[in-house]
């Protein structure tokens, strides 16, 4: 009796998962059924420059986020003489893992523990900020919806950050509350039209994000915080996310590659071709302060053949 | 049907996994060849394979230019030819010796075979337009630089047409290596011990054996994974090929699809020292020394319920901090916590686990001194730091809680100062702190703070502090004045009493940042226990330490530093440790 039960059981429960399956690739079926706009290649190219860089007279100004030799934050470079301008309230983020802009010139800023918790306590690290593109003020903008809380042990929240001009979408990456065995992170997609977060990628710990729009369908990439992997998933017209996570490449498989992991992706366009960058971090869910003098960046060609990055160097970055 | 069959695999995968997590848990601990002790090098110099090899590679460090060819008998003539147009190009043998000293690295050649067509890439292409079957591709590993060059080599025409270069990368291995890398998997004990020795030799039939790519990210030696592979599972052995030494194994799933399985060296000494130092405390006993020890997320090594003779006489030690300010630039420094690899928030991590070694002083065993490396990966590297916490126990009952700084740090002009922090036991209730004035001992009333300082009085014997119960017994506090033989100039150390409370928690806890990192006076951290100053009498004390220990670059004179150099054609670190911190003794007890 226990025996059949246990069958009734096991095929009820592969009904379920065969039927769930069928539900999620009806999902990623749709998504290449592109929208009427839809357009192959970048999708971040409407981000302007804030207003107040171009009040500061600069010759050549440049969003300086490296957090070598100075106390934290983001800092506006004049590389035509070195010389840096940083409002005073760009101190509350303390030292920061990612910026981006958006299409009015808006920062967006994700706060990272580099040498100390001194000047980014956990509980104020999931979350962002933004500055302002008249006012050059840097507010909180917003916590990410999430009981998790950083702590000693993973002071670490808010990750990467990526403005998609189509959705008008920031996606933010966040590892709080993540275990050495069970990952938490979640990647969100915030509507900057209502400031709320409209679509969850769950049980993903990601550092660096970024989207961009291939032959088959617009899809956010993102590298693992626990191993070189980067991955995709699917996002529909709105920019929510569809299906679950699939596997692209691995940066340590890639000649003169490393196991580290993907800090950020930066996506353009050279001579008619899309390129990707990938840049690296060695990350394991603890503080980041070293001088890496080899850290490198990964560049990749889109082929619009067969859908695919296609490696094309490494250069130290 | 084929959804069934793999939910019900999966029901039986996932309620195995838990077993197979422990049979795997234990497993880490028995790594210990290299991870834990990092001991057992001889192992194995036995292997004749590797000892002609270590001959062959001295013999190639004096020749000129110093480079271990493919031997003759192993190659076409051409592909020998290609090697020999290769090694006479200034160009190709550039990096052979060190540009400053001129001193011989160690370089191999990997391969020398005609070019494939994936040989040819966008920025080569040009200059191998007119290769046919002339054209041999030649590599050549650097073991100083970790690094390959690539020669494009046209034999018709004894030319070099282009030459590449990548840095921190590995090229495939030439047979001779690759037989060396099964030769120390095949002999390893814990490879051995894993698999059996019946299924390795003699003919390994039973096993499929391959060779995966691995890493050395830390040590940037050229390493490689032999793996054998048993039913569904594999054992990956690391294999250091530039020390000729087995770093260590890791058993892994055989995965059909999905990401590729990677195991390096980076991971194994993270997830070793993580799962058996971070997440578990363990117990240490030798002599009449018993204690627990365990690597916090951002205080170091504590280590807890230290006795002696079966009588706690320490609570708890720890190191909170590295504070390193810079006299030259007011204000710049950094606040280094030291910690667990992984899942933590210290910046200077543990690489392996504790490691003892004997205390002996004129051919006698006094002891022993219980140690825990801290480093940031690219150490020493300007601006990247390796800190280390010793512990020193006496047969006769004296104990020191040390620290040392490697370097290299971000320039000469470095303070360190480490924030030690000890619950020395005495009398779980009334204890005494009193300090030598001179003439005698000077009971402290309140919490407060001293400076070592030049002209600070100690007894006879060199003590400065004794902290006692009612009856006078417990220990003296000799601090550091360089009288301890280890090449230290002395401690100049801040020293603070504070009451232990059983309901506030003052630093007894992993605390995540502690005081600022440029402070050159007693604000240190531990000062934000001292207000309002609470009274001793009959109070649990907790004694903190900070030393301070200014760093030397000048050539002859270094202390704190750390610097690469040249030794039989790879990179040997010299260091240069600065040590601090009082030594502790008896008194009564």
């Amino acid at each position: 009796m226990k025996k059949i039960l246990l069958i009734v059981i096991v095929m009820t429960l592969s009904a379920m998962a065969y039927f769930f399956w069928q539900q999620q690739n009806n999902k990623i079926i749709k998504t290449t059924h592109l929208p009427p706009k839809f357009k192959i290649g970048l999708v971040n190219g409407c981000r302007k420059i804030p207003q107040f860089i171009n009040r500061l007279n600069m010759r050549q100004p440049a969003i300086d986020s490296k957090q070598q030799d100075h106390n934290g934050g983001l800092l506006i470079r004049d590389m035509s003489n070195n010389s840096t301008w940083q409002d005073e309230s760009w101190t509350k983020s303390g030292y920061l893992a990612a910026f981006e802009r958006d299409s009015k010139g808006n920062m967006y800023v994700a706060p990272l523990p580099y040498v100390s918790l001194t000047l980014n306590p956990p509980q104020k690290q999931n979350q962002i900020y933004k500055i302002d593109t008249q006012t050059a003020k840097m507010d909180l903008y917003l916590k990410m919806p999430s009981s998790e809380i950083p702590n000693n042990k993973n002071p670490f929240g808010t990750m990467g950050l990526f403005y998609d001009c189509d959705t008008n979408s920031l996606y933010v990456s966040s590892v709080a509350g993540s275990l050495p065995k069970q990952e938490k992170g979640v990647i969100y997609q915030i509507d900057l039209n209502n400031n709320k977060v409209v679509s969850q990628l769950k049980h993903v710990d990601a550092i660096g994000v970024g989207v961009f729009n291939t032959l088959k369908g617009k899809k956010l990439y993102f590298g693992s915080a626990r191993k070189p992997h980067i991955y995709s998933v699917y996002l529909d017209e709105k920019g929510h996310f569809v299906g679950d996570k699939n596997y692209e490449l691995s940066i340590s498989e890639i000649q003169g590659g490393n196991t580290t992991v993907a800090k950020k992706f930066v996506f353009s366009r050279k001579n008619n071709k899309f390129i990707m960058t990938i840049k690296e971090t060695e990350f394991g869910f603890r503080l980041l302060a070293e001088n890496n003098p080899n850290k490198k960046k990964y560049h990749f060609e889109y082929s619009l053949a067969d859908d695919k990055w296609v490696f094309l160097a490494a250069d130290n970055d | 049907m084929k959804y069934l069959l793999l939910l019900i695999t999966f029901s039986l995968l996932f309620s195995c996994s838990s077993e197979q997590e422990k049979a795997n848990q234990q497993k880490l601990i028995e790594y210990s060849g290299k991870l834990i002790a990092n001991q057992d090098r001889s192992e194995f110099s036995s292997i004749k394979l590797l000892q002609q090899y270590k001959k062959k590679v001295k013999d190639s460090l004096s020749s000129n230019p110093p480079i271990l060819l493919i031997s003759k008998e192993t190659l076409p003539d051409e592909a020998y030819l290609a090697q020999q147009v290769a090694i006479n190009n200034p160009e190709f043998t550039r990096f052979t010796k060190h540009p400053q000293n001129n001193i011989a690295l160690r370089n191999e050649i990997m391969t020398s075979r005609k070019l494939l067509a994936a040989d040819i890439s966008t920025n080569n292409k040009g200059k191998l337009k007119g290769c046919k079957d002339q054209c041999y591709r030649v590599e050549m590993y650097n073991f100083f630089y970790n690094m390959s060059s690539v020669a494009f080599v046209d034999v018709k025409n004894k030319q070099v047409l282009a030459i590449n270069t990548y840095s921190d990368a590995q090229p495939d291995l030439n047979n001779n290596l690759k037989n060396i890398a099964m030769a120390i998997a095949k002999n390893s004990t814990i490879v051995i011990k894993e698999i059996g020795d019946s299924q390795i030799n003699p003919t390994m039939s039973q096993i499929k054996t391959s060779l995966k790519n691995s890493r050395c990210e830390r040590s940037h030696h050229l390493c490689v994974a032999p793996t054998f592979v048993i039913g569904d599972r594999a054992l990956w052995a690391i294999v250091d090929l530039t020390d000729g030494d087995l770093v260590g194994v890791r058993w892994t799933e055989l995965g059909e699809s999905g990401p590729p399985i990677e195991v390096t060296e980076r991971q194994l000494e993270n997830e070793f020292v993580f799962s058996e130092f971070c997440e578990k405390t363990r117990h240490f006993g030798q002599g009449d020394w018993q204690f627990d020890y365990q690597i916090t997320p951002s205080d170091g090594l504590e280590i807890t319920a230290v006795r002696f003779k079966n009588k706690v006489v320490m609570n708890s030690a720890k190191l909170l901090d590295w504070h390193v300010s810079y006299s030259t630039r007011e204000g710049f420094g950094y606040s280094d916590a030291i910690g667990c690899p992984l899942f933590s928030s210290a910046v200077v991590i543990a690489y392996e686990g504790p490691q003892i070694k004997k205390i002996i002083k004129n051919n006698q065993e006094l002891g022993f001194a219980f140690i825990q490396d801290f480093r940031q990966p690219p150490w020493p590297t300007p601006c990247n730091y390796r800190y280390e916490q010793r512990f020193e126990f006496y047969n006769d009952g004296r104990f020191r809680v040390a620290a040392a700084d490697y370097g290299r740090g971000c320039g000469t002009d470095g303070t360190y100062r480490p924030i030690i922090r000890m619950d020395i036991e005495v009398d779980g209730k009334s204890e005494n702190f009193a300090q030598w004035d001179g003439k005698t001992w000077q009971k402290w009333q309140k919490e407060q703070w001293h400076l070592q300082q030049s002209d600070t009085a100690y007894t006879e014997q060199g003590y400065l502090f004794k902290i006692s119960n009612d009856n006078d017994s417990g220990f003296y506090i000799e601090p550091n004045r360089g009288q301890f033989g280890d090449g230290s100039k002395g401690d100049f150390a801040f020293s603070y009493i504070t009451v232990n409370h059983a309901n506030k928690d003052e630093g007894k806890n992993d605390m995540v940042t502690m005081g600022s990192c440029c402070n050159k006076n007693y604000q240190q951290g531990p000062e934000q226990f001292l207000t309002p100053a609470e009274n001793l009498a009959q109070q649990n004390l907790v004694l903190w330490y900070v030393p301070q220990i200014k760093n030397n670059g000048t050539p002859g004179q270094e202390y704190c530093w750390a610097d690469t150099r040249v030794e039989n054609g790879i990179k040997n670190i010299k260091v240069w440790p600065c040590y601090a911190g009082p030594m502790f003794i008896p008194t009564g007890l």
